[in-house]
């Protein structure tokens, strides 16, 4: 749409200097960062931990120098054994996170559009709710055994709660006015669903999606914890119990950086499906 | 002055009858709303109705759209089935944009091109690919305007759709609106509670009071109308000592 992008950027251009004005003295709040000043704070923790392992304050049983973690991570992926590692951790968690999404939305609307659906999932869904899905790692292994299946069903299932929940409440909270429109427009049960509520459950769907990326992670870790013969969690592992503590810092990195990036599609992708909002922020 | 004839007088066409209710009676929570009431609206008649708050406009209104199905009640309403609703507000929806908000629920194969035409008729060319958070409100109005009219309805139902729009905006809207009426003919039903709106468009305006329409006048002035204009004038008066408004001169 590039007439209305055009429009807000404008709207923005316009309202910043109005923002930016007033003298320094009186301001109440502190002045906007800089592009990257954010980034002061880990750049020095990230010096001083490099000084305290040259200075031979830390041992290098307790924690590797940032330099050496670079070069272990660099050999693991030079060798080939990063990526082997990695793919295995990042299928489990994408299964896993897909399933429990389609799950999450599928359910969600049900529950939401039908009141069969909403006697018979939501209670249900609530009661769950209750229960850390990770207690129940031990019948994830009685039913579905130690390998990647009991894994992905776990993800699924920690990833399920907090994607139904939100994509749910923001069905229930989907404003009446357009369900008069609807009706006033002769919508059918059909076009309703896909052009008002889809649409309108957006936000909380992505909401839903945010935590449930961060969920899938936290989940995988602990599950890469039982029997794994692959994945970033055995790499961890057992590096333990070499004392490699490089290694264990570059499986760490890596857990952190599948995060951020998972976590920065899901806003990119947002970013985009709920563009038409960004008219009404600027 | 020059009398121009007015295109729209009944007499020139056959007066089939487009709404007719009787004795419609709605209660909410224990109180009447509407008591009693009995009407019909001749096919392409342009009419309004005015009354204080509470007075039961919007509660008729909302009957005959057929909006009020958890309300209680007695009555007969028969109407046309083609007919669209005109909010107070625009009621768009945010994430679609301007030309798909006014083609929802169209279904015809042209309905692009009757989307892009009608949004021409309302003068918002260009505008199809906006978001409609991106527009003022009236042209937010234009485009829900252009949504009930893109359907060709036999029966146009409007709520005070200018009520929150500002007077000048409120003035073109009333121009815009009399001039596609002239064109797409659709029974008008418009509640308003401006005395000047209600008098500037209708062919028949109609006070309501506590449930009952207590007057039932018919305008027959000569378009364009001027608040000036004599006969504008004493009917302006009628409706506001029906409504019990004393105007201090």
């Amino acid at each position: 749409m590039p007439v209305s992008r055009d429009a807000a950027r404008a709207a923005l251009e316009e309202a910043r200097p109005r923002a930016e004005r007033g003298p320094a003295s009186r301001r109440l709040t502190p002045r906007r960062l800089a592009p990257g000043g954010i980034l002061l704070g880990p750049v020095v923790l990230v010096i001083l931990w490099e000084a305290a392992c040259r200075l031979g304050w830390l041992s290098p049983r307790v924690l590797a120098a940032p330099s050496t973690v670079l070069v272990t991570g660099f050999d693991l992926l030079a060798s080939g054994a990063l990526t082997y590692h990695f793919l295995a951790s990042a299928k489990r968690a994408y299964l896993g996170l897909g399933v429990g999404v389609a799950l999450g939305v599928v359910f969600a609307l049900i529950a939401g559009l039908s009141r069969i659906g909403e006697a018979t999932i939501d209670g249900t869904v609530q009661i769950k709710r209750a229960i850390p899905t990770l207690a129940l790692i031990p019948f994830g292994i009685l039913w579905l055994g130690i390998g990647d299946l009991m894994k992905v069903a776990i993800i699924s299932l920690s990833v399920f709660i907090p994607v139904y929940v939100n994509t749910h409440a923001a069905l229930q909270g989907i404003d009446l006015r357009y369900v008069e429109l609807a009706r006033t427009l002769g919508l059918t049960r059909l076009e309703f669903v896909r052009r008002v509520a889809i649409p309108g459950v957006m936000p909380g769907f992505f909401t839903g999606l945010r935590l449930a990326v961060t969920t899938c992670w936290t989940a995988l870790i602990v599950l890469e914890q039982i029997n794994t013969t692959e994945g970033i969690g055995y790499l961890i592992n057992r590096a333990r119990d070499y004392g490699q503590t490089d290694v264990i810092v570059v499986g760490l990195a890596i857990y952190g950086a599948l995060g951020l990036g998972s976590d920065l599609i899901v806003r990119i992708w947002a970013r985009r499906v709920l563009s038409y909002r960004r008219v009404l922020a600027s | 002055m020059t009398i121009v004839a007015p295109a729209r007088q009944f007499e020139s066409k056959p007066r089939t009858t487009a709404v007719r209710l009787r004795h419609l009676t709605r209660i909410l929570s224990g109180r009447t709303i509407l008591d009693d009431i009995s009407l019909d609206i001749a096919a392409g008649e342009f009419v309004t109705l005015i009354g204080k708050s509470g007075s039961g406009k919007t509660t008729l209104l909302r009957a005959i759209a057929e909006l009020d199905e958890d309300v209680e009640g007695r009555g007969s309403i028969e109407m046309p089935y083609n007919r669209s609703v005109l909010f107070q507000d625009s009621r768009l929806l945010p994430w679609d944009t301007v030309l798909r908000n006014v083609t929802l629920g169209l279904r015809t194969p042209d309905a692009q091109r009757r989307g892009i035409q009608t949004l021409a008729d309302v003068g918002l060319s260009g505008r199809e690919n906006a978001w409609p958070n991106a527009l003022s409100g009236g042209e937010q109005q234009r485009v829900a305007l252009a949504r009930s009219l893109v359907r060709e309805p036999a029966l146009l139902l409007a709520d005070e759709p200018f009520g929150a729009l500002d007077a000048l905006t409120r003035l073109r809207m009333h121009e815009l609106l009399f001039k596609l009426v002239e064109v797409h003919r659709p029974t008008v039903l418009l509640v308003t509670h401006d005395v000047d709106e209600a008098l500037k468009l209708a062919d028949r305006v109609l006070v309501m009071e506590s449930g009952q329409i207590i007057l039932d006048q018919s305008v027959g002035l000569p378009h364009p109308r001027r608040r000036t204009d004599a006969g504008f004038a004493a009917r302006r008066e009628e409706l506001l000592s029906a409504l019990g408004v004393v105007e201090a001169v």
